[in-house]
């Protein structure tokens, strides 16, 4: 089966600085991938070479390809609002609009034309394990959700725009044990139906949640297998180095 | 950049680990050739000192389990270090299993107080000395890493296969030809068990050595 996501020689410069060296992977469907390594080793920013989010940072120099679904999404004829709608993101920080909880999901559909929205917005809701905290209170701002609450109102505002693929740049790094483990679970439950790719400083996170791990370092991607063959038995020295906190 | 000094304890007390179970190993096999020694030698209050030992074997074994038990809650370890874990609590068991062995021999020389030795027991004594060497060799291989060697240990087992047979049938066929006999030479058919099993759980020790280092599921013996 051919990877849902699939670099090849990626490589991409902050102005002078080369920020990822020849990234070569292919990113399963239907899988938890987590990218793992040090602050600065490139792991984020080849999460937002996924879906174009480094095109909106200045000096950005990008070579190489990264194809989805075999179709390269740097050629000139890529619509990056398609791209985006399809590879759909959520971030570190919770970051509701400051609008109704209502408004935060039917936004983007909205905009895209979207008919009952209504619909939408519960089942998006329920997808993400939100509805039922807050279905007596969708007019109320989502900015007086908590912490946890608000990711997963993001993850319902991804969710609404019918993704195929979804980026989470450290979901849970803001959160609380439990929100935390709402938020694994319920990348568990979306899993049959969407790709997920999980940026983690979170080592037993990546452990518990996903299925095949990355180890960035410098920007070069170290070593890329299954979880466990990761955390039981790395075969490069610096993956386990950094695994095992033998670093400093 | 220092090393953080929590991870500074940490691989410290990884290290303790395995020098602990260095130390459980070399007194296992004191126990193991003292209790032989016991038997050979008809010496009942030689035996009755490895029962006391038992205690301080069990002790040291608690305490590497117990701080196995601890690295794993509180630090999460992670390739190796888990591997090296997940060794150590396996070694220990069979380390136990080995010292309670020596136990038995023990027993089996304060029991036979005042019977007669049936036969000369040649094949016994170099039994414990194969397994006495295989079992500080792998206190080598573990403290040095060393899965060739862990491997290589295994193969001094056929000497003991080789020898548990020849003795057992030399006690068969003593039993065959003096039924008289069956009492005082039954408990001699257990040490030669025994040693066997001795044995076996030294491979699995390499087994285990080799798992740590290697992250390979072997079967060596």
């Amino acid at each position: 089966m051919s990877p849902k996501i699939e670099s090849k020689n990626l490589n991409l410069w902050y102005g002078e600085k080369q920020a990822l060296k020849d990234i070569n992977i292919g990113i399963e469907a239907n899988k938890i991938t987590a990218l793992i390594g040090p602050s600065g080793c490139g792991k984020s920013t080849f999460l937002r070479c996924i879906n174009r989010m480094n095109d909106l940072v200045d000096k950005v120099r990008i070579e190489g390809e990264v194809l989805y679904d075999g179709q390269s999404i740097y050629s000139r004829d890529t619509d990056v609002v398609e791209i985006r709608k399809k590879i759909g993101m959520v971030f570190q920080k919770p970051n509701p609009f400051p609008m109704s909880i209502y408004d935060n999901i039917a936004y983007g559909p909205k905009i895209h034309g979207a008919k009952k929205v209504d619909q939408i917005v519960e089942r998006s809701l329920k997808d993400a394990a939100l509805w039922e905290e807050v279905k007596d209170r969708l007019d109320k701002p989502a900015m007086g959700l908590s912490g946890g609450q608000q990711q997963r109102l993001c993850i319902a505002r991804t969710l609404a725009m019918r993704p195929d693929v979804i980026l989470f740049d450290e979901p849970c790094s803001a959160l609380d044990p439990i929100s935390t483990s709402k938020i694994e679970s319920l990348m568990e439950e979306l899993k049959p139906d969407y790709t997920e790719v999980i940026v983690t400083h979170n080592m037993q996170q990546a452990a518990r949640i996903s299925d095949c791990t990355a180890f960035f370092l410098l920007g070069e991607l170290i070593e890329y297998d299954h979880t466990e063959k990761i955390f039981e038995a790395p075969k490069m020295k610096s993956t386990e180095d950094y695994i095992t906190g033998r670093f400093g | 950049m220092a090393m953080n000094p929590y991870r500074e304890r940490y691989f410290k007390e990884l290290g303790e680990l395995k020098t602990d179970t260095e130390e459980l190993i070399r007194q296992v096999n004191y126990a193991m050739v003292r209790s032989v020694e016991a038997l050979i030698g008809y010496d009942v209050e030689k035996a009755k000192d490895i029962l006391q030992m038992d205690q301080a074997v069990d002790d040291l074994n608690q305490k590497i389990e117990n701080r196995c038990m601890e690295l794993l809650a509180l630090q999460q370890p992670m390739a190796k270090d888990l591997r090296m874990i997940v060794g150590i609590l396996k070694i220990g068991i069979d380390l136990e299993r080995i010292g309670d062995l020596a136990v038995d021999i023990a027993r089996v020389t304060i029991q036979s107080r005042n019977k007669i030795h049936i036969t000369r027991l040649e094949f016994i004594p170099r039994m414990a000395e194969v397994a006495s060497r295989m079992l500080l060799q792998t206190a080598e291989a573990l403290k040095n890493d060393d899965s060739a060697m862990a491997r290589q240990i295994t193969k001094w087992d056929y000497e003991i296969d080789g020898l548990y047979g020849r003795v057992r049938d030399k006690i068969f066929k003593i039993i065959v030809n003096n039924p008289e006999l069956v009492d005082d030479a039954t408990p001699l058919l257990l040490v030669n068990r025994h040693l066997e099993r001795i044995g076996d759980h030294v491979c699995n020790i390499c087994e285990s050595i080799v798992y740590m280092v290697e992250a390979k599921r072997e079967h060596l013996n």
